[in-house]
């Protein structure tokens, strides 16, 4: 066991620098999940602080404003371009629309649209461009029909006040939202990728100096034996990096966590995802030769899969093209499987087929990513 | 003087594989957030097309009026925002929610319901479908009371559905909402020169590099060196960022602003930042290598997620309850720089971002300097 042994005095000489990936990396796990609470994406329809800015003064405009505010909180706001900059600037504010005097001919009759401002890169403010729509479209609608303008408006806001009925089946013992800890696993993919890539990579760098080889060739150990070596000493940082891990949905959610009926399922799920990324940082670690280039190769792999599988924003958002593409990646089945597990707290047979499937997928992933990082060592060595 | 320049200059060239990397991997990684984003980003604002959401629709025995309005309604939307599947009992669209094959069952009866299983963006649609569905029946009813020679009119407004909301930037520019992933990709490219810093300075240190110990035997003062090593990085960095720029406006055809100028100074500023933070961070620790590239990745990787590399909603989050991380945050002042140019149009703001980067840039050198001045070896 030299080889083995040789690896994990070569990790013990990096500890420190595991140890800061693994503080990187763990504390951008934290903060996500401490800072959003889980709901990153803002799709459900929420209150905001948004200003209206009436120049026009009429029934319209005061009808536009009492309907928005049955929705929203509104906030004064003097109609002066820098100050309105500073608000949303500081995001004390989230969306600005502004009513142009004479709005009615404008844009009730005419084809003038009202002009909106939003914080840039929120997704909220979607909605009040939908609720501002069907007011707008409804008024239109009455007093086409004959009402006068301002029983339009104030059937309008009537109708609104009137809620849908919807019945939500609580399929998932969470209420319908997904718990913290399902979204902790669905980015647990960047964490472990990122933290397994960096420093096994590096590790594996250290293996390739010309010398170390040399010696090792020479040797009267076989190379299947060096590589089976060489995959044990893998295998046991990625244990240690897989349990540390592990901890945190255990150390921030406790009892949620625990009685959840689907943790085995998603320990088991993220257990692949370490032999995904442990395979991924051992075919990292035989292509590139260079501590330099080791960083953006990386971020290239572990930014751009999460991006395509669904780690960040969730898959159902992502494109149909985006979604067929990621299906080539290993973490689009772990996200499927993530899925599947923070929706329903049990599973019917059905879904547990397709879960099982996403595991089988994750695990042939990773057998073919080692393949051909194998392959490529091989040919390395003869060449 | 100048050959110091060229050495340098061609021995970064050279090396092929850090500046294959440094240019190419920010275009990478722009195309895949192109890929996932720009698609995305036009769904999540409507603009394009969302996949049909999977329904089922349960009728009940109930013929009443509302009800069969209802049905003709659910029938219209079919192939439009909703598919409705081929499920006809209670307990089959019930089983059929439960393994998720459709997303929602809408019951037809006097007063339509909607059952789903879940909180998320097609439950909310549905949930939308519904509610304008039933504010417009109270209003056709109304209609249909008061005016009913009108309701030809009134379906002819209807069908005439209008977008009544422009989005504009304070400076009355269009935008497109998921641009501030490109800002932060942009910003975080900018503090990769980092990287290439550390490679510099390393290259300066005897007791590392067997470069360093050469270059710290001439008599060439330190100050010379690092600017030197500097001046080179940053003019093969600025070139890159540049590249970037180019091709996530030309290729990608995201806008990143109208002013040639302010966007070449934002660059500019960007490129100093990042090599000014490798020096500082290749003088100053005296660690190996490999913590030197860790502590690289803390410093670029981590500013990059606060300013929504990552989550894109981060810097809000960070600027409502602590607005200090933002203003220190180089990424995020970067961020802020192109918001104030292409967005805000608000110079005030922009010229702050630049002095912050030059304020940060400067003390980084300092920091940089002071950290190998007077180091003196007794033996190389």
């Amino acid at each position: 066991m030299t080889v083995y042994r040789g690896f994990l005095t070569i990790t013990k000489r990096n500890i420190r620098m595991v140890i800061l990936y693994l503080i990187i990396f763990l504390s951008i796990a934290v903060l996500v999940q401490k800072a959003t609470g889980g709901n990153m994406d803002e799709f459900e329809q929420v209150s905001l602080d948004i200003a209206v800015i009436d120049q026009d003064g009429g029934r319209l405009a005061e009808g536009l404003t009492d309907y928005l505010s049955q929705y929203h909180t509104l906030v004064d706001l003097p109609n002066d371009p820098a100050i309105i900059q500073d608000r949303i600037f500081y995001r004390e504010i989230y969306y600005v629309v502004t009513i142009p005097e004479d709005v009615e001919q404008r844009c009730l009759y005419g084809d003038e649209a009202l002009p909106v401002t939003k914080v840039p890169g929120s997704n909220s403010g979607f909605y009040v461009d939908q609720q501002i729509n069907t007011f707008m479209n409804d008024v239109r609608i009455m007093t086409r029909s004959g009402f006068p303008l301002s029983d339009a408006v104030q059937s309008v806001i009537d109708n609104c006040t009137d809620k849908a009925e919807v019945t939500l089946i609580d399929k998932n013992g969470f209420g319908g939202v997904q718990p913290l800890h399902a979204f902790m696993y669905q980015y647990m993919p960047y964490i472990l990728i990122s933290i397994l890539c960096f420093s096994m990579s590096y590790i594996m760098i250290a293996f390739h100096n010309q010398d170390v080889k040399r010696r090792m060739m020479c040797s009267a150990v076989p190379a299947r034996s060096q590589n089976l070596q060489l995959i044990l000493g893998f295998a046991t940082v990625g244990g240690a990096v897989y349990g540390i891990c592990t901890l945190m949905p255990f150390l921030m959610y406790g009892n949620t966590f625990t009685n959840d009926p689907n943790m085995p399922y998603y320990m088991l799920n993220s257990f692949l995802m370490t032999l995904v990324a442990l395979s991924l940082s051992f075919l990292i670690g035989t292509l590139v030769h260079s501590e330099e280039a080791l960083s953006p190769v990386v971020n290239v792999v572990s930014l751009g899969m999460s991006f395509l599988c669904g780690v960040f924003v969730d898959l159902e958002i992502l494109g149909k093209g985006v979604r067929t593409f990621a299906q080539f990646l290993p973490a689009y089945w772990y996200e499927v499987a993530t899925g599947l597990l923070a929706n329903n707290s049990s599973l019917s047979s059905a879904q547990q087929a397709s879960l099982y499937t996403c595991y089988g997928m994750q695990v042939l992933f990773a057998a073919a990513i080692l393949g051909v990082a194998m392959v490529i060592s091989r040919l390395r060595q003869s060449a | 003087m100048l050959h110091l320049f060229r050495y340098r200059f061609v021995q970064t060239i050279r090396n092929f594989s850090n500046m294959f990397w440094a240019l190419l991997f920010p275009i990478i990684l722009g195309t895949l957030f192109y890929l996932s984003f720009g698609s995305a980003g036009l769904e999540s604002t409507g603009e394009s097309r969302w996949d049909e959401i999977k329904v089922a629709v349960v009728k009940d025995t109930d013929t009443s009026e509302n009800a069969q309005a209802f049905e003709g309604f659910l029938t219209q939307m079919d192939g439009e925002t909703l598919d409705i599947q081929d499920i006809s009992t209670e307990s089959e669209a019930l089983s059929a929610l439960n393994e998720e094959t459709i997303s929602g069952i809408f019951y037809v009866r006097d007063t339509p319901s909607l059952t789903v299983a879940k909180n998320g963006l097609n439950e909310s649609i549905l949930t939308s479908v519904l509610e304008s569905y039933n504010q417009n029946a109270a209003m056709f009813r109304e209609i249909a009371m008061t005016h009913p020679a009108k309701l030809p009119d009134a379906l002819d407004a209807m069908n005439d559905y209008r977008n009544t909301t422009a989005e504009v930037s304070l400076g009355g520019k269009d935008l497109n909402p998921n641009v501030q992933y490109f800002f932060a990709l942009v910003a975080y490219a900018c503090l990769s020169g980092a990287f290439l810093g550390v490679q510099a300075s390393i290259d300066g240190q005897a007791n590392i590099s067997a470069l360093g110990a050469r270059r710290s035997i001439t008599p060439t003062h330190k100050l010379t060196l690092i600017l030197i090593d500097m001046a080179v990085l940053f003019i093969i960095h600025f070139f890159n960022i540049l590249i970037l720029c180019l091709y996530i406006t030309h290729v990608l055809g995201i806008s990143l602003g109208n002013d040639v100028g302010a966007l070449l100074l934002v660059d500019f500023m960007g490129s100093m930042i990042g090599i000014c933070l490798g020096v500082a961070i290749g003088c100053l620790a005296r660690i190996s290598y490999g913590m030197k590239i860790g502590v690289c990745v803390l410093f670029t990787l981590f500013p990059g997620f606060l300013a929504g590399l990552m989550f894109g909603n981060m810097k809000n989050i960070i600027e409502l309850h602590c607005p200090i991380i933002n203003r220190i945050n180089p990424a995020a002042v970067l961020s802020d720089a192109f918001y104030c140019m292409g967005i805000y149009n608000d110079m005030e703001r922009f010229t702050r971002c630049l002095v912050i980067l030059a304020v940060m840039s400067t003390l980084l050198l300092t920091v940089a300097f002071l950290g190998i001045r007077r180091e003196r070896y007794d033996s190389i």
